[in-house]
């Protein structure tokens, strides 16, 4: 079977993506459950996943020019918690562990192992030989500075509570790093991978003061800003006090920043660019021939419709769960997302513990009925619905929903508005229903930072802004967050997972991939769950 | 004359100001929390009110707003709420690339818009006035960010000559980066020029000074190139001045197409950032320049027309 070679061959690859596959593989006549386990034995997780071919030696040089849809804020670890600065930093600093390519647990970072001690109360990190990209080395110091002011609300404005269970951090010797912790947290190295637990030279840091390092900062990471003109380009060069030997194989890297999606693509088409990101789903399949094709990676990233839970009907929970069995995901999924989105079956992103056998709420029209007939709204009611006005994939998917929800007798009204306008009033608890971010993603992933935050009854976020309050769910967080046993987590996360699907609070949808369309020129690429990319291993040919 | 250029420069300052405080009501009106939105919505709420207090964003509007006027005469326009820098840094080094699409643009329409509208003039309500006035309608109905995605496509991707977005490197580099936008601001702008000119020269034609011009037996070219051209273009540049509002409004959405990295982009991000300094400071330049340009426009009158005394 040449043909079928051929196409393992652009499979692995990454010419084309799985689905393609299994409809070309089907013409050869081969049955489909045999095609979908060639899939599965042939390509990895996700869609056109990149893969170097088979035997190929990384080749050293080069500059990735690569089109960004957004610009970092700042280059401190501390100053903005957007992507456009988040994915920037990851490639300037280190962090004691690290997310890795193809796995959800952080990997070791600046320390190259740690030991759990007194059943989670303490923790012992030992840290490499690494150096920072001024040449002086990465010491002990350094990381306790760093991760005090990680722990220090005043300084971490971001995300302090990630931090929250440390107690203390100590560096005995140049290269051991204690952790005393005040109680048992079991995402405490998913919690210590996030950016604002960068590593960052104490000297340099002391003598600079934020603000000015912020534009000119040193880190231990794989690459070193070069110039920065704003609102134009970021480029950066090779650290070559790089701690991963050999690495990395680019020369630099120019993200450029273009905030047209279609100037992005055509940047892309041109060649003047090697990477473009944020492809729009409905470009997806026309940008895949030719030396390009288009990278979709699973995220840990969430969409779907947020309800008011202390607004009429929404106090009902038989109302919120007839409008899941409403909604039909997958046609959703087909008309918006082409299919290439995966419909979620939590109640936030994917994540490790996310029990797979957990079924969204099927599409069941008879189901929603009967259901909002025993409601406190039997006849029906109308909702305004927010949505962002500068999102095309928001608006198509609430025409849908419109269609949808009219047959259970419930009249939609689809009001969209500035983001950040709507996100203010959406904060203020002033609306019906609502997909109110662009992306909502989590910055570690482990569902521990999203669950503190939205099922905490005293917290800020108050069930993400839908006011949904569960005693138990609260407590099943707790239980899973406070121990470091893996068996039990996953227990643990899994019957939250059922407990808030089961309670309805919102109508979770997709877990929506990246987009990213890159040339063939680019070998290695790979968009990790936690959005940025492994470009210390990107070479190009 | 200098007392004109006192009298206009008091006028300017006055109208700055109006519509400085304009824009900054404005945009307060607007929901939307500066800090909020740079430091995430994971980020406690303590936080954000410490931030806030940090930058002045706790005191009174007024009080604000005369902050920031105060700082004005020192050239001090405030500090970024989310990029921590001072506004005047931010600025500084993306006023040249507006400007020069701004003139490269204007260059191109005239270019265009000249010889069209003198030769439609002079073939009035014949083939070729149809033909251009015709052509000019469509240009000016035509989304301008279509146009230039069809200019991309076509020089960039196809012949492969021009780049299809950016500012590019050196003088040259620039220029031949921003051809493609100043192709599109130029093609936004000609048809205006052509009508104009185009009538204005017809009302100047019948004028009994080209009658008698003729009569003394001046060649044509001469008739209408010194006598008549003259006259038409007072009001051509008067269109020309007023619409560096409506061309500068244009440029904000041609910048964001071909990622230029100008002004408009800059008040495009900082409105979505609900960065208040940065606008305000943003709105002063626009403010300023087309203050500026309308000057210009009639001190140049006078140079046209030898009659005109200031």
């Amino acid at each position: 079977m040449e043909e079928l070679d051929g196409l393992r061959e652009s499979l692995l690859e990454g010419r084309i993506d799985r689905r393609t596959f299994v409809q070309k593989a089907v013409a050869l006549g081969i049955s489909l459950p045999a095609a979908s386990i060639l899939v599965s034995a042939w390509g990895r997780g996700g869609t056109g996943i990149a893969q170097a071919a088979v035997g190929a030696t990384p080749k050293r040089g080069g500059v990735l020019k690569f089109a960004r849809n957004f610009e970092p804020v700042t280059l401190g670890p501390f100053g903005a918690a957007d992507n456009g600065t988040i994915w920037t930093i990851m490639m300037i600093y280190d962090q004691l562990v690290e997310y890795q390519p193809g796995s959800l647990d952080p990997q070791p970072g600046l320390a190259k192992s740690w030991q759990f001690k007194d059943g989670g109360k303490t923790i012992v990190f030992k840290l490499r030989n690494a150096k920072f990209s001024n040449g002086s080395p990465v010491t002990s110091a350094d990381v306790k500075f760093s991760l005090d002011r990680f722990k220090d609300p005043k300084v971490n404005n971001l995300l302090p509570f990630l931090a929250d269970a440390i107690a203390s951090i100590e560096a005995p010797s140049p290269d051991t790093i204690v952790m005393k912790m005040k109680r048992v947290d079991g995402a405490i190295l998913s919690n210590l991978s996030v950016f604002p637990a960068s590593i960052t030279p104490k000297a340099v840091v002391t003598k600079m003061g934020d603000k000015a390092f912020a534009l000119d900062p040193v880190g231990s990471g794989p690459f070193v800003v070069e110039k920065w003109a704003r609102g134009q380009y970021l480029k950066m060069k090779r650290n070559p006090n790089y701690w991963r030997a050999g690495k990395p194989y680019l020369d630099g890297i120019e993200f450029d920043y273009i905030t047209n999606d279609n100037t992005r693509i055509l940047k892309l088409q041109s060649g003047e660019v090697d990477v473009a990101e944020s492809i729009p789903f409905s470009q997806v399949q026309a940008l895949e021939k030719g030396n390009l094709r288009v990278e979709v990676a699973p995220l840990a990233s969430i969409d779907g419709i947020w309800l008011n839970n202390t607004h009429k009907p929404f106090d009902d929970k038989l109302v919120r769960q007839a409008l899941n069995y409403a909604t039909d995901k997958n046609a959703i999924n087909k008309v918006v997302y082409f299919n290439r989105a995966q419909v979620a079956n939590a109640l936030y992103p994917f994540f490790k513990y996310t029990d797979k056998s957990v079924q969204n709420y099927p599409y069941d029209i008879k189901k929603a009925k009967a259901l909002l007939a025993k409601s406190s709204a039997p006849k029906g009611f109308d909702v305004t619905i927010l949505i962002p006005s500068e999102d095309q994939t928001k608006a198509q998917m609430m025409t849908v929903v419109k269609q949808l929800w009219a047959e259970i007798g419930v009249n939609v009204k689809i009001q969209s508005m500035e983001t950040n306008a709507l996100f203010t009033k959406y904060m203020n608890g002033d609306y019906e229903a609502s997909d109110p971010l662009p992306s909502i993603t989590s910055d570690v992933l482990v569902p521990d930072e999203l669950a503190l935050a939205w099922f905490d009854p005293k917290g800020v976020q108050k069930g993400f802004w839908s006011f949904y309050k569960s005693n138990k769910a609260w407590a099943l967080t707790r239980a899973a967050n406070g121990t470091t046993n893996e068996a039990k987590r996953k227990q643990l996360f899994g019957q939250l997972q059922r407990l808030t699907l089961a309670d309805a609070p919102w109508i979770p949808m997709f877990f929506v991939p990246a987009r990213t369309g890159i040339s063939s020129k680019v070998q290695n690429f790979r968009t990790l769950e936690s959005g940025w990319w492994n470009l210390w291993e990107v070479w190009k040919s | 004359m200098t007392a004109y250029l006192a009298r206009r420069g008091l006028h300017a300052v006055l109208v700055l100001l109006i519509v400085t405080l304009a824009a900054f009501l404005l945009i307060h009106m607007v929901p939307g929390d500066p800090v909020r939105i740079t430091l995430g919505a994971h980020a406690p709420e303590e936080s954000v009110q410490r931030v806030r207090h940090q930058l002045g964003l706790d005191a009174s509007l007024p009080h604000q707003f005369a902050t920031f006027v105060a700082g004005l005469p020192q050239g001090d326009l405030g500090t970024s709420i989310n990029l921590q820098q001072p506004v005047s840094q931010i600025i500084g080094p993306r006023i040249w690339p507006s400007i020069l699409l701004l003139i490269y643009g204007t260059i191109i329409s005239l270019i265009v818009a000249l010889p069209l509208g003198i030769y439609s003039a002079l073939y009035r309500n014949r083939a070729p006035d149809h033909t251009i006035r015709v052509v000019a309608t469509v240009g000016l109905a035509m989304p301008s960010f279509w146009f230039g995605l069809l200019l991309v496509e076509l020089f960039s991707l196809r012949l492969g000559v021009l780049p299809v977005s950016g500012y590019g490197t050196g003088f040259f580099g620039h220029l031949k980066s921003l051809t493609l936008p100043a192709i599109t601001v130029g093609i936004y702008l000609a048809p205006l020029i052509i009508r104009t000119l185009r009538s204005s020269l017809i009302e100047t034609l019948s004028a009994d000074f080209i009658t008698s011009a003729r009569a003394r037996g001046f060649g044509e070219r001469r008739v209408i190139g010194k006598h008549a051209l003259r006259n038409a273009l007072i009001a051509t540049i008067t269109i020309l001045a007023i619409n560096i509002g409506y061309l500068i409004s244009g440029t904000v959405v041609i910048e964001n197409v071909f990622g230029i990295p100008g002004l408009g982009s800059l008040l495009v991000s900082s409105i979505q950032m609900r960065d208040f300094p940065t606008i305000s400071a943003l709105t002063l330049v626009f403010g300023l320049l087309v203050i500026l340009v309308n000057l210009l426009a009639d001190l140049s009158y006078a140079v046209v027309d030898p009659r005109i005394r200031l």
